[in-house]
């Protein structure tokens, strides 16, 4: 409702009050007045005129302070721009990425199809939800142009025509679903590594010597903006702000393991030595021979 | 709060240990244990290295030319995956348990996408 005052109403809703209050303090001057000249003989003039001044500036006072009331609550709530009519909402822009051969792989990262199939795992099987304004398609492509591009919420706004409030939301939603991924893809395919990949036996140079072989294990750093009393340990080699991140790739180039968080300062042979210690632990069945190989090389 | 977001997120990873006579290719950083080959130290290793001299010679050599050969794979993992998820180069100040669930989430992707389009083209 307040939305509808225009702002010409809003002028007589400030002015009239403030009118009205100044005409009230000049009657309460009036009564002090009367009160004095009542009270006695005593009434001398110094006490009148103090009184009197007093008054006045706290009348001045106040109404300075209603004018700055007055002023924030016109500045907040009614002195907006022209209402945006987008030309397109932040579905049609997804649809139309989509829709539009190369794009998707553009904005987010992956062709449609890949993007559908994403879509309709994360719906069907780790709890990603439309709500009653946005469908979790529009959801997943505010994720994916957030990761693949990191746009800051103020570019968003501009795409999706959302609130950087309902976009900061929704991302923690999607993220939540596409981390609960994590323990079905970031895994070995064969946990038991019975077969040499293809891309050794497939090399003459590297088959008998390197059959054993079953990934690369490596550190890379990843920046991070940790809060200020945590600083310095995140400080690198690099010299930036990072956070050290320890990943096992198979032959395929895809992770199968990944220690994450460890502060940019730390070596990256203090790494692994955590992971090591750290999966020690939670480790349920660790197979029998492994345990011991294990206790002896630590 | 932060422990306990750590915790969730470390539990979701699994360490593949190594099998007895198995092993991972590491870099020159990482001791030189079993389960973990690392290549020769003093010789030539990296790859720009032999574009630069005369073909590998030697026991060693040749065998730090392989290792970095095998470990190839996983510097051109890491640098796609930097390239492709931009977020990683420029993290926003989100608080770090979030930071730190979007370099998992970004991983997941990344094998999400080479396990169904083997042929994207930024791999």
């Amino acid at each position: 409702m307040l939305a509808c005052i225009s702002s010409n109403n809003l002028c007589q809703l400030v002015l009239i009050p403030t009118i009205f209050y100044y005409y009230y303090s000049w009657y309460w001057l009036l009564l002090i007045h009367v009160s004095c000249l009542n009270d006695s003989g005593s009434s001398d003039a110094d006490e009148w005129a103090s009184k009197t001044i007093e008054l006045i500036r706290s009348v001045q006072n106040n109404l300075f302070a209603s004018a700055v009331v007055a002023g924030k609550y016109f500045m907040t709530y009614h002195d907006k721009h022209e209402t945006a009519m987008p030309g397109q909402s932040g579905y049609g822009w997804t649809l139309e990425k989509l829709n539009t051969p190369g794009q998707s792989h553009k904005m987010f990262r992956m062709t449609a199809s890949v993007f559908y199939s994403l879509h309709d795992l994360l719906v069907s099987t780790y709890g990603l939800k439309s709500s009653l304004h946005m469908n979790s398609i529009e959801s997943l492509a505010i994720f994916l142009v957030v990761c693949g591009h990191g746009w800051s919420n103020s570019a968003l706004h501009g795409v999706f025509k959302r609130s950087g409030e309902t976009i900061s939301r929704k991302f923690d939603e999607v993220l939540t679903c596409v981390v609960a991924m994590c323990q079905d893809y970031i895994r070995p395919i064969d946990p038991n590594f019975c077969t040499t990949h293809t891309r050794i036996t497939g090399d003459r140079r590297m088959m008998p010597y390197f059959k054993d072989c079953i990934g690369a294990l490596d550190g890379t750093h990843i920046s991070a903006t940790p809060s200020q009393h945590d600083f310095i340990r995140y400080i690198g080699r690099t010299g930036k702000a990072t956070q050290n991140v320890l990943a096992i790739v198979d032959f395929d180039l895809r992770f199968t393991y990944a220690s994450i968080g460890q502060p940019g300062s730390m070596h990256d042979t203090s790494v692994l030595f955590h992971a090591l210690e750290h999966d020690h632990d939670t480790f349920p069945h660790p197979p029998v021979g492994m345990l011991t190989y294990l206790y002896v090389e630590c | 709060m932060l422990t306990l977001v750590h915790l969730v997120i470390a539990s979701l990873f699994v360490f593949p240990h190594v099998c007895p006579g198995k092993y991972y290719v590491v870099d020159a950083g990482y001791p030189n244990r079993p389960g973990y080959l690392a290549p020769y130290k003093g010789e030539r290793y990296h790859v720009p290295d032999w574009w630069r001299g005369p073909t590998p010679s030697g026991e060693q050599e040749l065998f730090n030319h392989l290792h970095s050969s095998v470990r190839n794979g996983v510097e051109h993992t890491f640098g796609v995956w930097k390239m492709k998820w931009r977020i990683l180069l420029k993290m926003p100040s989100y608080p770090l348990e979030k930071q730190m669930m979007i370099v998992a989430g970004t991983m997941c992707l990344h094998n999400y996408i080479r396990e169904n389009h083997a042929l994207d083209k930024d791999f």
